[in-house]
């Protein structure tokens, strides 16, 4: 039944091989079965896939080209691919993208980058296809990093803290999809809204605006946790996704808390470039929500969306010499919950014209 | 958690509530994906 329970049945025999098969073979029973899942999943998206990564793989260790025009047609050839696919699925609506390839060619730059800077140490073709087919991280991340990989991999050892920790994780990851998501926020609460009187009209926008939001949350914080808690069975440990991003005072401390590996990717090799060569810091911010926003969907929405984030960031740089106090902390907790809130009714409905509504709602204005 | 429980409990104590913890997390998982049929994972496709 659906994609999570698969993925947890996939992961069982591999978690299983992992520790059952002699070392030589692990990486390989992980490959087999994570190319099996794509496959099983959408054998076109298996394809695809395999050729990104024979294709980078070839390109980086084995064209006879100088480094940097094979890092240059890499960057190039990855961009290219993940532009044309976001643009394509836009505009095609009836069109699934290939699982995971989001992550698949974040993962594929990092690689790529870290290549270049001369950080990856084991270039071998089995350790970076483990790297690009781990089914933990393979749909929805968080974007781990090929030098943690690895280094995981060589001290990998039988390890109960690891395998309580997972199991831990996995359930508390299940409990926030099954449990807050599916049942609290996507059937339970709903239904107490729309009974809701109808005098109560910004209750009920307000209500809406918010259980949509924590529903995404809980969804995503909840397979993190399932990602990361696979990952810990297998002996892996793979870097936070969220670091209770509610609890933030201003929007730069939030999103340095939210969806973690993304933003960490995108500080790393977008941020970071941008501000050093530019000297300027904001410049950098706006790039890069702007490219995130982007990421999710090509699409005004969340052009406007990915702004929004932006200017939050910059609220939080022009505040951030004044005196601090448990009180204006708490304040700046309620300004970021209802901000981010907010800034979502942009994308969570379908066209422009109902979000503008709902607005108009939410602002009272008539 | 466990290191929470452990500090303010006999550890015969924890163990036993916290594997009461597991449990009733279990069984409400269970209770919401057979009655509500949403064992999914509604964000995919990025």
């Amino acid at each position: 039944m659906k994609l999570l329970i698969e993925v947890i049945l996939f992961a069982i025999p591999m978690i299983v091989l992992a520790w059952t098969l002699p070392k030589k073979y692990v990486l390989i029973s992980q490959i087999a079965i994570t190319g099996l899942f794509i496959a099983y999943q959408s054998p076109l998206s298996f394809v695809i896939l395999s050729t990104i990564t024979f294709g980078n793989y070839y390109l980086l260790h084995k064209a006879v080209l100088p480094k940097s025009i094979k890092i240059a047609i890499s960057l190039g050839i990855l961009v290219l691919l993940i532009v044309s696919a976001k643009i394509l699925f836009t505009i095609h609506d009836n069109w699934i993208i290939p699982l995971g390839m989001s992550y698949y060619i974040f993962r594929n730059i990092h690689y790529t980058v870290e290549s270049y800077n001369g950080r990856i140490l084991d270039e071998s073709l089995l350790f970076y296809l483990a790297y690009n087919f781990f089914l933990p991280v393979l749909i929805i991340g968080p974007i781990n990093r090929y030098p943690e990989f690895v280094r995981d991999w060589q001290r990998r050892r039988v390890n109960n803290e690891y395998f309580s920790l997972g199991l831990q994780r996995m359930l508390y990851g299940v409990s926030k999809i099954m449990i807050i998501g599916n049942y609290l926020l996507s059937t339970k609460f709903p239904s107490i809204i729309a009974n809701l009187d109808e005098s109560h009209l910004w209750l009920k926008a307000y209500l809406e605006t918010v259980t949509v939001v924590l529903n995404a949350y809980f969804q995503f914080a909840g397979y993190s946790d399932i990602a990361i808690g696979i990952s810990l069975l297998l002996g892996f440990r793979v870097m936070e996704n969220f670091n209770f991003p509610f609890l933030a005072s201003n929007m730069q401390e939030f999103w340095s808390k939210y969806h973690m590996s993304l933003t960490a990717f995108c500080r790393d090799y977008i941020y970071t470039p941008i501000a050093s060569y530019f000297r300027k810091p904001m410049l950098g911010v706006v790039v890069t929500m702007i490219i995130i926003a982007l990421w999710h969907e090509i699409t005004l929405p969340f052009l406007i969306w990915g702004s929004l984030q932006a200017f939050g960031i910059y609220l939080a740089f022009l505040f951030k010499n004044s005196p601090t106090s448990l009180v204006s902390k708490n304040l700046g907790r309620v300004f970021v919950f209802n901000y981010f809130c907010l800034s979502c009714v942009i994308i969570d409905y379908p066209d422009l014209g109902k979000a503008l509504e709902v607005y108009k709602i939410l602002f009272l204005i008539n | 958690m466990y290191k929470l429980l452990t500090t303010y409990l006999p550890k015969g104590l924890a163990n036993i509530t916290i594997a009461l913890w597991y449990f009733f997390l279990i069984m409400v998982n269970l209770y919401c994906a057979i009655a509500f049929n949403q064992g999914t994972f509604q964000y995919v496709g990025w």
